[in-house]
């Protein structure tokens, strides 16, 4: 298998002897880790939606502090 | 003298794989598990880790995560319900070949128990192809009050490379 091209595989370690097997996921087991990697993808994306508005919403509010006369030092304080 | 922590099993992925899992022995009070995991994924960043139970991918959970990347708090909190409450952390991507992987340590207490589960995981992992450092301190919630029989760690992004480990540790019944 190559590293990072064969998605799709399971590991099941056994507790009691150490060994390791793998095994191809099922037809169920794909649909269901495609469900969950979009799932995923969309939260991410999300995420980071909201973390640039929050940025652009604090740039905003820092332009409108100085514009009333506040100095850098006076705004980080706040 | 108190009980402590056994080894019971440490393995070693000889080839990549998306998801480990591992049935649990039943002769113990409760299990640790501590995993070592680097995402085959070869581009910079973090790919993201999560653990589920018993196979159990639909249950309601929830998780309260405390993060912390370069000194830069913050917290996550996805509420009771959530279907991705499960994540415990990132694993960095195989971008650099000597890059470190990941630690990952999962305490299940009382695992066996009828209620509902609530496990404690740490976590912490270096950003492949960049300078950050992450820590994740997780309390989650499994929402079912079935014994906890097995475990799943999954790499959202890709697979987990070959040398990536997990070994199990428990405090064996009285």
């Amino acid at each position: 298998m190559t590293e990072g091209t064969d998605l799709y595989t399971v590991a099941e370690i056994n507790c009691n002897d150490n060994t390791t097997t793998y095994r191809p996921m099922t037809d169920e087991e794909i649909a269901q880790m495609d469900a969950m990697r979009i799932a995923s993808e969309e939260k991410e994306a999300q995420r980071i939606q909201e973390e640039t508005a929050k940025a652009a919403a604090k740039a905003a509010a820092h332009e409108k502090l100085a514009a009333l006369g506040l100095s850098a030092d006076e705004i980080a304080a706040l | 003298m108190p009980n402590t922590y056994d080894l019971i099993s440490t393995n070693v992925l000889t080839s990549s794989a998306t998801v480990i899992t591992g049935t649990l022995p039943s002769a113990y009070t409760d299990i640790q598990i501590r995993a070592s995991l680097k995402s085959a994924r070869t581009a910079s960043g973090i790919d993201g880790v999560e653990i589920y139970f018993n196979n159990d991918t639909t249950a309601t959970g929830g998780r309260i995560c405390l993060y912390n990347e370069d000194g830069a708090n913050s917290k996550e909190i996805q509420a009771i319900g959530s279907s991705t409450g499960k994540q415990i952390g990132g694993v960095p991507t195989a971008l650099l070949a000597n890059e470190l992987f990941s630690q990952t340590t999962v305490d299940l207490l009382n695992y066996l128990s009828n209620a509902k589960k609530i496990f404690y995981s740490y976590h912490s992992v270096q950003r492949t192809g960049g300078a950050t450092r992450n820590i994740w301190r997780t309390a989650g919630v499994w929402d079912s009050t079935a014994p906890i029989t097995s475990f799943t760690l999954r790499n959202f992004n890709n697979n987990f490379v070959a040398g990536s480990a997990v070994s199990i540790y428990g405090i064996k019944k009285a």
